[in-house]
Protein backbone atom coordinates (compact mmCIF):
# COMPACT_ATOMS: atom_id res chain seq x y z
CA UNK A 1 0.00 0.00 0.00
CA UNK A 2 1.36 3.35 -1.14
CA UNK A 3 2.31 5.39 2.45
CA UNK A 4 1.29 9.32 1.56
CA UNK A 5 2.75 11.87 4.13
CA UNK A 6 1.77 14.98 2.51
CA UNK A 7 -0.83 16.56 4.35
CA UNK A 8 -2.01 18.16 0.88
CA UNK A 9 -2.50 14.72 -0.59
CA UNK A 10 -3.77 12.91 2.60
CA UNK A 11 -6.70 15.62 2.23
CA UNK A 12 -6.92 15.29 -1.38
CA UNK A 13 -7.97 11.50 -1.05
CA UNK A 14 -10.14 12.31 1.94
CA UNK A 15 -12.14 14.38 0.29
CA UNK A 16 -12.52 12.33 -3.21
CA UNK A 17 -16.01 11.18 -3.34
CA UNK A 18 -17.59 13.48 -0.45
CA UNK A 19 -20.45 15.37 -0.95
CA UNK A 20 -22.68 17.50 1.32
CA UNK A 21 -26.07 18.50 1.63
CA UNK A 22 -27.03 22.18 1.18
CA UNK A 23 -30.02 23.73 3.39
CA UNK A 24 -33.48 23.47 1.88
CA UNK A 25 -33.67 27.44 1.53
CA UNK A 26 -30.84 27.35 -1.03
CA UNK A 27 -33.42 26.46 -3.36
CA UNK A 28 -35.85 28.60 -2.09
CA UNK A 29 -33.77 31.83 -2.63
CA UNK A 30 -32.64 30.40 -6.46
CA UNK A 31 -36.30 30.07 -7.13
CA UNK A 32 -37.04 33.90 -5.85
CA UNK A 33 -34.34 34.76 -7.89
CA UNK A 34 -35.03 32.93 -10.78
CA UNK A 35 -38.44 34.67 -10.26
CA UNK A 36 -37.14 37.75 -9.98
CA UNK A 37 -34.63 37.60 -13.00
CA UNK A 38 -37.91 36.67 -14.68
CA UNK A 39 -39.54 39.63 -13.98
CA UNK A 40 -36.15 41.85 -14.93
CA UNK A 41 -36.03 40.25 -18.46
CA UNK A 42 -39.85 40.62 -19.09
CA UNK A 43 -39.85 44.62 -17.71
CA UNK A 44 -36.32 44.87 -20.16
CA UNK A 45 -38.30 43.55 -23.45
CA UNK A 46 -41.40 46.07 -22.14
CA UNK A 47 -38.79 49.00 -21.93
CA UNK A 48 -37.30 47.74 -25.56
CA UNK A 49 -40.70 47.94 -26.98
CA UNK A 50 -41.47 51.23 -25.16
CA UNK A 51 -38.46 52.36 -26.54
CA UNK A 52 -38.42 51.54 -30.39
CA UNK A 53 -42.17 53.02 -30.16
CA UNK A 54 -40.90 56.42 -28.91
CA UNK A 55 -37.98 56.03 -31.33
CA UNK A 56 -40.13 55.37 -34.30
CA UNK A 57 -43.01 58.11 -33.37
CA UNK A 58 -39.87 60.67 -32.80
CA UNK A 59 -38.74 60.11 -36.44
CA UNK A 60 -42.36 59.77 -38.35
CA UNK A 61 -42.56 63.00 -36.21
CA UNK A 62 -39.62 64.37 -37.36
CA UNK A 63 -40.34 63.22 -41.04
CA UNK A 64 -43.82 64.94 -40.86
CA UNK A 65 -42.42 68.42 -39.23
CA UNK A 66 -39.47 68.85 -41.64
CA UNK A 67 -42.65 67.85 -44.88
CA UNK A 68 -44.72 70.53 -43.26
CA UNK A 69 -42.07 72.80 -42.49
CA UNK A 70 -40.83 72.57 -46.42
CA UNK A 71 -44.47 72.58 -47.71
CA UNK A 72 -44.68 76.01 -45.92
CA UNK A 73 -40.97 77.02 -47.09
CA UNK A 74 -41.91 76.18 -50.42
CA UNK A 75 -45.32 78.34 -50.39
CA UNK A 76 -44.21 81.24 -48.66
CA UNK A 77 -41.21 81.26 -51.56
CA UNK A 78 -43.63 80.91 -53.84
CA UNK A 79 -46.04 83.69 -52.53
CA UNK A 80 -42.55 85.76 -52.54
CA UNK A 81 -41.69 85.24 -55.75
CA UNK A 82 -45.04 86.27 -56.63
CA UNK A 83 -45.26 89.46 -54.49
CA UNK A 84 -41.64 90.07 -55.93
CA UNK A 85 -42.52 89.70 -59.26
CA UNK A 86 -45.52 91.81 -59.17
CA UNK A 87 -44.17 94.60 -57.34
CA UNK A 88 -40.66 94.39 -59.60
CA UNK A 89 -43.32 94.56 -63.01
CA UNK A 90 -45.22 97.33 -61.42
CA UNK A 91 -42.85 99.65 -59.99
CA UNK A 92 -40.63 99.36 -62.96
CA UNK A 93 -41.45 99.39 -66.92
CA UNK A 94 -41.28 95.88 -68.38
CA UNK A 95 -38.74 94.83 -70.66
CA UNK A 96 -40.91 92.21 -72.74
CA UNK A 97 -44.57 91.82 -73.20
CA UNK A 98 -43.87 87.81 -72.54
CA UNK A 99 -43.07 89.09 -69.03
CA UNK A 100 -45.76 91.06 -68.01
CA UNK A 101 -48.27 88.30 -69.77
CA UNK A 102 -47.04 86.00 -67.13
CA UNK A 103 -47.50 88.71 -64.66
CA UNK A 104 -51.03 89.01 -65.40
CA UNK A 105 -51.69 85.29 -65.46
CA UNK A 106 -50.65 85.14 -61.91
CA UNK A 107 -52.33 88.22 -61.06
CA UNK A 108 -55.27 86.75 -62.89
CA UNK A 109 -55.46 83.42 -60.92
CA UNK A 110 -54.76 84.82 -57.74
CA UNK A 111 -57.40 87.89 -58.03
CA UNK A 112 -60.38 85.08 -58.81
CA UNK A 113 -62.21 86.03 -62.10
CA UNK A 114 -60.61 89.39 -62.80
CA UNK A 115 -58.69 89.43 -65.88
CA UNK A 116 -57.51 92.15 -67.60
CA UNK A 117 -54.58 92.83 -69.25
CA UNK A 118 -51.87 95.56 -69.33
CA UNK A 119 -49.22 96.20 -72.14
CA UNK A 120 -46.34 97.95 -72.17
CA UNK A 121 -46.89 98.23 -68.13
CA UNK A 122 -49.72 101.16 -68.79
CA UNK A 123 -53.46 100.81 -68.51
CA UNK A 124 -55.56 99.29 -71.92
CA UNK A 125 -58.07 97.04 -71.90
CA UNK A 126 -59.51 94.15 -73.59
CA UNK A 127 -62.78 92.77 -75.19
CA UNK A 128 -64.11 90.00 -74.43
CA UNK A 129 -67.44 88.04 -76.01
CA UNK A 130 -70.13 87.15 -73.49
CA UNK A 131 -73.02 85.07 -75.05
CA UNK A 132 -74.62 88.12 -75.71
CA UNK A 133 -72.51 91.20 -75.25
CA UNK A 134 -69.51 92.68 -75.61
CA UNK A 135 -67.42 93.08 -72.36
CA UNK A 136 -64.89 95.71 -72.44
CA UNK A 137 -62.78 96.05 -69.00
CA UNK A 138 -60.68 98.79 -68.71
CA UNK A 139 -57.76 99.08 -66.37
CA UNK A 140 -56.49 102.16 -64.52
CA UNK A 141 -53.62 102.42 -63.09
CA UNK A 142 -53.76 104.58 -60.10
CA UNK A 143 -50.45 105.51 -57.79
CA UNK A 144 -50.58 105.79 -54.34
CA UNK A 145 -48.04 106.55 -51.44
CA UNK A 146 -48.44 104.16 -48.86
CA UNK A 147 -46.07 102.89 -45.56
CA UNK A 148 -45.28 99.42 -45.52
CA UNK A 149 -45.29 97.27 -42.56
CA UNK A 150 -43.22 94.30 -43.41
CA UNK A 151 -39.84 93.83 -42.67
CA UNK A 152 -37.96 93.50 -45.58
CA UNK A 153 -39.18 97.41 -46.79
CA UNK A 154 -39.70 99.75 -43.77
CA UNK A 155 -40.09 102.62 -45.89
CA UNK A 156 -42.10 104.77 -47.61
CA UNK A 157 -43.35 103.16 -50.60
CA UNK A 158 -45.24 103.79 -53.96
CA UNK A 159 -47.65 100.76 -55.19
CA UNK A 160 -49.78 100.97 -57.78
CA UNK A 161 -52.99 99.40 -57.87
CA UNK A 162 -55.44 99.05 -60.83
CA UNK A 163 -59.12 99.78 -60.68
CA UNK A 164 -60.46 97.68 -63.48
CA UNK A 165 -64.16 99.55 -64.77
CA UNK A 166 -66.22 96.91 -66.63
CA UNK A 167 -68.09 98.39 -70.00
CA UNK A 168 -70.76 96.11 -71.95
CA UNK A 169 -71.64 97.40 -75.10
CA UNK A 170 -74.22 95.31 -77.84
CA UNK A 171 -74.27 96.40 -80.99
CA UNK A 172 -77.16 96.07 -83.63
CA UNK A 173 -76.10 95.58 -87.28
CA UNK A 174 -79.94 96.03 -88.33
CA UNK A 175 -79.97 99.57 -86.66
CA UNK A 176 -76.11 100.48 -87.08
CA UNK A 177 -76.04 101.31 -83.36
CA UNK A 178 -74.25 100.20 -80.42
CA UNK A 179 -74.91 100.91 -77.11
CA UNK A 180 -72.72 100.92 -73.83
CA UNK A 181 -73.58 100.80 -70.75
CA UNK A 182 -71.23 100.14 -67.03
CA UNK A 183 -74.79 98.51 -65.84
CA UNK A 184 -75.41 95.37 -67.10
CA UNK A 185 -79.73 95.79 -66.57
CA UNK A 186 -79.83 99.21 -67.93
CA UNK A 187 -78.23 98.11 -70.78
CA UNK A 188 -80.72 95.00 -71.14
CA UNK A 189 -83.42 98.08 -70.66
CA UNK A 190 -81.71 99.75 -73.56
CA UNK A 191 -81.42 96.55 -76.09
CA UNK A 192 -85.30 95.42 -75.71
CA UNK A 193 -86.36 98.63 -75.81
CA UNK A 194 -84.89 98.96 -79.44
CA UNK A 195 -85.76 95.10 -80.59
CA UNK A 196 -89.37 96.39 -79.76
CA UNK A 197 -89.01 99.23 -81.64
CA UNK A 198 -87.54 97.13 -84.53
CA UNK A 199 -90.50 94.93 -84.26
CA UNK A 200 -92.93 97.11 -84.18
CA UNK A 201 -91.34 98.68 -87.44
CA UNK A 202 -91.08 95.91 -89.38
CA UNK A 203 -94.51 94.79 -88.71
CA UNK A 204 -96.08 98.23 -89.52
CA UNK A 205 -93.69 97.87 -92.93
CA UNK A 206 -94.57 94.60 -93.87
CA UNK A 207 -98.48 95.80 -93.52
CA UNK A 208 -97.91 98.37 -95.11
CA UNK A 209 -96.56 96.35 -98.25
CA UNK A 210 -99.38 93.79 -98.09
CA UNK A 211 -101.76 97.21 -98.50
CA UNK A 212 -100.04 98.12 -101.44
CA UNK A 213 -100.24 94.52 -102.85
CA UNK A 214 -104.07 94.53 -102.23
CA UNK A 215 -104.65 97.58 -104.02
CA UNK A 216 -103.11 96.89 -106.80
CA UNK B 1 -33.87 12.48 -17.30
CA UNK B 2 -30.94 12.57 -19.37
CA UNK B 3 -28.27 15.47 -18.54
CA UNK B 4 -29.07 16.45 -22.49
CA UNK B 5 -32.97 16.62 -22.05
CA UNK B 6 -32.48 18.19 -18.52
CA UNK B 7 -29.84 20.97 -20.40
CA UNK B 8 -32.72 21.55 -22.98
CA UNK B 9 -35.39 22.30 -21.01
CA UNK B 10 -33.15 24.63 -18.62
CA UNK B 11 -32.10 26.91 -21.83
CA UNK B 12 -35.97 26.65 -22.44
CA UNK B 13 -35.95 28.53 -18.78
CA UNK B 14 -38.04 25.46 -17.28
CA UNK B 15 -38.21 25.90 -13.83
CA UNK B 16 -39.05 21.97 -13.68
CA UNK B 17 -36.08 21.51 -15.28
CA UNK B 18 -33.94 23.90 -13.28
CA UNK B 19 -35.21 22.18 -9.90
CA UNK B 20 -34.46 18.93 -11.14
CA UNK B 21 -30.77 19.93 -12.06
CA UNK B 22 -30.22 21.65 -8.79
CA UNK B 23 -31.34 18.44 -6.96
CA UNK B 24 -28.88 16.23 -9.18
CA UNK B 25 -25.65 18.59 -8.93
CA UNK B 26 -26.00 20.47 -5.15
CA UNK B 27 -24.32 18.21 -3.10
CA UNK B 28 -21.41 18.31 -5.54
CA UNK B 29 -21.20 21.67 -6.04
CA UNK B 30 -21.79 22.87 -2.03
CA UNK B 31 -18.37 20.54 -1.36
CA UNK B 32 -16.84 22.10 -3.93
CA UNK B 33 -18.15 25.94 -1.96
CA UNK B 34 -17.22 24.97 0.95
CA UNK B 35 -14.38 23.94 0.62
CA UNK B 36 -12.95 27.65 -0.96
CA UNK B 37 -15.47 30.06 0.96
CA UNK B 38 -14.52 30.81 4.61
CA UNK B 39 -17.50 29.36 6.00
CA UNK B 40 -21.07 27.10 5.23
CA UNK B 41 -22.96 30.42 5.05
CA UNK B 42 -20.65 31.91 2.33
CA UNK B 43 -20.57 28.31 0.64
CA UNK B 44 -24.37 28.61 0.45
CA UNK B 45 -24.06 32.05 -0.93
CA UNK B 46 -21.55 30.83 -3.21
CA UNK B 47 -23.86 28.05 -4.04
CA UNK B 48 -26.53 30.18 -5.39
CA UNK B 49 -24.48 32.73 -7.04
CA UNK B 50 -22.89 29.69 -9.13
CA UNK B 51 -26.49 27.88 -9.31
CA UNK B 52 -27.74 31.79 -11.32
CA UNK B 53 -24.97 31.80 -13.12
CA UNK B 54 -25.20 28.38 -14.55
CA UNK B 55 -28.80 28.76 -15.27
CA UNK B 56 -27.44 32.22 -17.18
CA UNK B 57 -25.21 30.86 -19.43
CA UNK B 58 -26.66 27.22 -19.43
CA UNK B 59 -27.27 28.05 -23.50
CA UNK B 60 -23.28 28.84 -23.81
CA UNK B 61 -21.90 24.86 -22.76
CA UNK B 62 -22.05 23.19 -25.86
CA UNK B 63 -21.39 19.27 -25.13
CA UNK B 64 -17.78 19.52 -24.98
CA UNK B 65 -16.55 17.86 -22.16
CA UNK B 66 -18.15 16.60 -18.75
CA UNK B 67 -21.14 19.08 -17.64
CA UNK B 68 -20.36 18.26 -13.98
CA UNK B 69 -16.93 19.80 -14.61
CA UNK B 70 -18.80 22.58 -16.34
CA UNK B 71 -20.59 23.71 -13.71
CA UNK B 72 -17.35 22.99 -11.10
CA UNK B 73 -15.39 25.56 -12.77
CA UNK B 74 -18.64 28.06 -12.48
CA UNK B 75 -18.72 27.19 -8.89
CA UNK B 76 -14.75 27.80 -8.40
CA UNK B 77 -14.46 30.80 -9.96
CA UNK B 78 -17.73 32.47 -8.23
CA UNK B 79 -15.72 31.80 -5.19
CA UNK B 80 -12.69 33.26 -6.56
CA UNK B 81 -14.37 36.40 -7.48
CA UNK B 82 -15.46 36.50 -3.71
CA UNK B 83 -11.85 36.48 -2.07
CA UNK B 84 -9.56 37.65 -5.22
CA UNK B 85 -9.52 40.82 -4.04
CA UNK B 86 -8.92 40.18 -0.43
CA UNK B 87 -6.10 41.33 1.46
CA UNK B 88 -3.86 38.39 2.42
CA UNK B 89 -3.55 38.09 6.35
CA UNK B 90 -0.58 37.18 7.52
CA UNK B 91 -0.50 34.41 10.27
CA UNK B 92 2.43 33.24 12.21
CA UNK B 93 3.62 29.56 10.90
CA UNK B 94 3.55 26.78 13.88
CA UNK B 95 7.02 25.41 13.10
CA UNK B 96 6.67 22.09 15.15
CA UNK B 97 6.26 18.97 12.37
CA UNK B 98 4.67 15.94 12.95
CA UNK B 99 5.79 12.44 11.64
CA UNK B 100 4.45 11.07 8.63
CA UNK B 101 2.62 8.55 10.48
CA UNK B 102 1.01 11.18 12.99
CA UNK B 103 -0.15 13.14 10.35
CA UNK B 104 -1.32 10.35 8.15
CA UNK B 105 -3.38 8.59 11.62
CA UNK B 106 -5.08 12.50 12.12
CA UNK B 107 -6.35 13.14 9.15
CA UNK B 108 -7.97 9.79 8.99
CA UNK B 109 -9.29 10.34 12.57
CA UNK B 110 -10.36 13.97 12.53
CA UNK B 111 -13.97 14.21 10.85
CA UNK B 112 -14.97 15.32 7.79
CA UNK B 113 -16.57 18.74 9.09
CA UNK B 114 -13.28 18.95 11.04
CA UNK B 115 -11.01 19.22 7.89
CA UNK B 116 -13.21 21.59 6.13
CA UNK B 117 -13.50 24.00 9.00
CA UNK B 118 -9.39 23.72 9.24
CA UNK B 119 -9.21 24.82 5.05
CA UNK B 120 -12.12 27.28 5.38
CA UNK B 121 -10.36 29.23 8.43
CA UNK B 122 -7.34 29.33 5.84
CA UNK B 123 -6.54 33.01 5.09
CA UNK B 124 -8.14 33.56 1.48
CA UNK B 125 -5.04 33.55 -1.17
CA UNK B 126 -3.59 30.55 0.77
CA UNK B 127 -7.13 28.77 0.77
CA UNK B 128 -7.85 29.66 -3.20
CA UNK B 129 -4.34 28.32 -3.81
CA UNK B 130 -4.45 24.82 -1.43
CA UNK B 131 -7.36 24.34 -3.21
CA UNK B 132 -6.70 25.25 -6.87
CA UNK B 133 -3.33 23.45 -7.34
CA UNK B 134 -3.51 20.65 -4.47
CA UNK B 135 -7.78 19.66 -4.55
CA UNK B 136 -8.27 20.53 -8.14
CA UNK B 137 -4.91 19.70 -10.08
CA UNK B 138 -4.28 23.09 -11.47
CA UNK B 139 -0.63 23.99 -11.96
CA UNK B 140 1.03 26.84 -10.23
CA UNK B 141 0.82 28.73 -13.13
CA UNK B 142 -2.58 28.44 -14.13
CA UNK B 143 -3.05 28.99 -10.79
CA UNK B 144 -0.79 32.28 -10.42
CA UNK B 145 -3.04 33.66 -13.65
CA UNK B 146 -6.46 32.33 -12.35
CA UNK B 147 -5.41 34.47 -9.15
CA UNK B 148 -3.18 37.65 -11.04
CA UNK B 149 -0.25 36.26 -8.84
CA UNK B 150 3.19 35.12 -9.82
CA UNK B 151 3.77 31.77 -9.69
CA UNK B 152 6.53 31.99 -6.74
CA UNK B 153 3.77 33.36 -4.56
CA UNK B 154 1.32 30.72 -6.01
CA UNK B 155 3.79 28.44 -4.49
CA UNK B 156 5.15 30.31 -1.72
CA UNK B 157 1.08 30.22 -0.39
CA UNK B 158 0.64 26.48 -0.93
CA UNK B 159 3.16 25.72 1.36
CA UNK B 160 2.04 28.30 3.97
CA UNK B 161 -1.42 26.76 3.60
CA UNK B 162 0.16 23.08 4.62
CA UNK B 163 1.80 24.08 7.61
CA UNK B 164 -1.05 25.98 9.40
CA UNK B 165 -3.54 22.86 8.43
CA UNK B 166 -0.71 20.73 9.86
CA UNK B 167 -0.50 22.95 12.86
CA UNK B 168 -4.64 22.75 13.30
CA UNK B 169 -4.78 18.90 12.69
CA UNK B 170 -2.26 18.15 15.03
CA UNK B 171 -4.27 20.77 17.37
CA UNK B 172 -7.46 19.11 17.08
CA UNK B 173 -5.85 15.39 17.62
CA UNK B 174 -4.40 16.83 20.88
CA UNK B 175 -7.41 18.47 21.90
CA UNK B 176 -9.27 15.26 21.12
CA UNK B 177 -6.54 13.29 23.47
CA UNK B 178 -7.15 15.86 26.18
CA UNK B 179 -10.55 15.43 25.82
CA UNK B 180 -10.71 11.79 26.28
CA UNK B 181 -7.60 11.50 28.98
CA UNK B 182 -10.39 13.88 31.02
CA UNK B 183 -13.00 11.97 30.23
Amino acid sequence: MEHKNDIGDLLKDRFEHENKVPDQQVWDRINTSLDERDKNKARLVWYKYVGVALLLATIIGAVVLTSHTSEIKKAEENNTTSVDKITNNISTEPKKEKDTKDLLETTTNSKDETFFEIKNGIETSVTEKDSTYDLEKSVIKVKTKSKSSTNTNKADSQTDTYKVTTTYSYSMSVLDTTFTSQNKNELDRMVANAKRKLFVSDSLNSLKKNDTIIKE
Amino acid sequence: MTDKELIQRCIKNDRIAQGELFKRYKDTLYFVSLKYCRNTAEAEDNLHDAFMAIFDSIHNYKGQGSFEGWMKRITIFKAIDRYKNNKYIPVAVFEETLTEDDIELAVSKVSLDQLLKSIQELPDQYRLVFNLFQLDGHSHKEVSEILNITEGTSKSNYHRAKQILQKEITSLIASSKTQKHGA
